[in-house]
């Protein structure tokens, strides 16, 4: 409870320090919008010529390409500043003064620092959602709706897992920018459907250790009422409520794994001096 | 010359040892691009798979060629000396620079080249995996002559791109913004995003257009693609990527066509030198004003 009320205290200062910066906020809302009109005219191109990729049509690989912008919009907003954990935090001796606030630390991180821009990708993405929604006539239910909902925390949960499990090895080598980025880039694999990785390793890779279909491509199928056809989870093809309950068990796993492997490395942690 | 180059060498050869003791973040950073080739490379071929093989006249080995060598490519050509120059300019050292005996641009220039000479490492990984992905199959002997040649002017260009863009901190002070900016309009106009021949291809009219979508069947789409493929020409982007990259690829593959895209490639280093001279010498009556 009295985490929740530091974190709008906090989010409070943050929208204050937005009105002093407005020319940064308007290029961040622009950049967001150039990023989706190149992704929107590459689908195009490919669409003109098809009909239907990987199973897929034009308007349903704008839904998963919708459930992808808005998660990475959502963890963009209210996660973005654990990057200045994985850059420069250590190195600053940022990181100790943290150490000595009686917060959790990873909370602290979390809160310092919210990305207002990232609540644009958050919009458009919805806004794509219901219109290839509209186009697609789905009929979802107020369970479907709440289902969705589970996996639309559980794509955050995976974003905000790997992130913090790639920023850990920052205890070990003091900066890890690198590092991270490398993890998030992954992250892209999950605007196009996971039937286009024709490769046994990288499926298994993304079903099992780096599960970033969680964030769009399983959304995607549940909300079209498809299994998962050739991707076989265990032993079969999943659909609907296992969807869910595959992508809750994976994402509360990767979140335990990464939350025990920043505490590792919390407890050997040595402050660089600064 | 040989002093002129000695001289110079020792810029390229500092940057070299700094950025090789940092070679673990060089092979970092080549991860990062990695991802992005493979998620490139198997987009496309799905979309080829569909197609047996044939996009608007490409096929699918160059295509697959054009987009896994461009990423290794980028690595080898991108020039973020800009933000050195706004942190000289905004730091004041650049009057420290001015005031040696040397050519600022050249020594700019030299430190480029050392910097990505001491990165090359991180090329291995994504050399290796481009190799593997697509076997070198639509590769020829010309096309690979011609591209040393045209890589050799990219590089050039997109130094001098950046240099410009580094220049323009004289007059702004938020050139993460006007880096973005560039950035962006870049991947849509080099070929990045897609080769700039399905834009023209596109553009031709609405009979390519094999979808049975009603709303790509408009003129105004076609238009729309016609358009962008006549700005791409109009920018320096498309001979700091397409070029080379297309040349490599075989996509552009007449002599002819490949003489015209080099000699456009010259043009545009003589433009962006004249630019930047002009600019050059409006920014140095500026330069009191920074005493650093």
């Amino acid at each position: 409870m009295r985490y929740i009320q530091l974190y709008f205290q906090f989010l409070n200062l943050q929208l204050k320090t937005i009105l002093q910066y407005k020319s940064d906020f308007i290029i961040g809302v622009f950049s967001v919008l150039i990023g989706q009109i190149n992704m929107f005219l590459l689908t195009i191109l490919v669409f003109s010529q098809m009909d239907v990729l990987a199973g897929f049509n034009l308007y349903e690989m704008f839904l998963m390409y919708g459930f992808f912008v808005m998660v990475k919009g959502m963890d963009h907003f209210y996660n973005d500043n654990i990057w200045s954990f994985a850059w420069n935090k250590i190195k600053d001796g940022r990181f100790s003064e943290i150490l000595l606030r009686p917060l959790n630390p990873i909370f602290y991180i979390v809160m310092e620092r919210v990305e207002i821009s990232g609540l644009s990708e958050v919009i458009i993405g919805l806004v794509i959602i219901i219109l290839s929604g509209n186009v697609l006539h789905l009929s979802l239910g107020v369970l479907d709706i709440f289902l969705l909902c589970i996996l639309f925390i559980c794509g955050l949960v995976v974003f905000f897992a790997i992130k913090l499990l790639f920023s850990a090895p920052a205890f070990w080598t003091v900066c890890c920018g690198e590092f991270m980025t490398a993890g998030i880039e992954i992250s892209n694999t999950s605007k196009y459907p996971l039937t286009i990785y024709k490769n046994a390793i990288i499926q298994k890779i993304l079903l099992y250790l780096l599960p970033f279909p969680i964030v769009a491509y399983f959304p995607a199928i549940f909300c079209l009422k498809r299994d998962t056809g050739t991707i076989h989870i265990l032993n079969g093809s999943i659909s609907g409520y296992e969807i869910v309950l595959y992508s809750v068990v994976v994402a509360s796993i990767l979140l335990f794994v990464s939350i025990k492997v920043w505490y590792i490395g919390l407890k050997r942690f040595e402050p660089t001096g600064t | 010359m040989v002093s002129y180059l000695s001289k110079y060498s020792v810029f390229a050869l500092n940057a070299l040892k700094q950025k090789y003791a940092y070679r673990f973040k060089a092979l970092m950073w080549s991860f990062s691009t990695l991802f992005n080739m493979l998620v490139q490379y198997y987009l496309w071929k799905s979309v080829y798979l569909e197609l047996n093989g044939n996009f608007m006249g490409v096929a699918q080995n160059n295509y697959l060629t054009y987009i896994s060598f461009g990423v290794v490519f980028y690595n080898i050509t991108s020039c973020m000396e800009n933000m050195n120059i706004a942190e000289d300019i905004k730091t004041g050292s650049i009057s420290m620079n001015l005031s040696k005996p040397l050519n600022y641009k050249m020594m700019v220039f030299f430190r480029h080249i050392g910097s990505k000479m001491g990165e090359a490492i991180g090329l291995v990984p994504l050399m290796v995996v481009a190799f593997v992905l697509t076997g070198c199959k639509s590769m020829s002997l010309l096309g690979v002559l011609f591209f040393g040649v045209s890589t050799v002017l990219a590089i050039i260009l997109f130094f001098l791109f950046s240099y410009l863009m580094g220049i323009l901190t004289f007059w702004t002070t938020n050139y993460w913004g006007l880096q973005f900016f560039a950035n962006s309009i870049m991947g849509l106009f080099s070929g990045q995003l897609v080769a700039i021949s399905f834009y023209i291809e596109l553009g031709k009219g609405t009979e390519f257009v094999t979808s049975s979508l009603s709303f790509l069947h408009h003129p105004g789409f076609m238009m729309c693609f016609n358009i962008l493929g006549k700005i791409a020409y109009c920018l320096p982007f498309q001979s700091m990527y397409y070029t080379p990259m297309s040349i490599l690829s075989g996509i552009i593959d007449k002599p002819s066509d490949i003489l015209l895209h080099i000699f456009l490639q010259f043009f545009w280093i003589i433009c962006l030198n004249a630019l930047i001279h002009i600019l050059w010498n409006k920014a140095q009556k500026k330069i009191t004003i920074y005493g650093g």
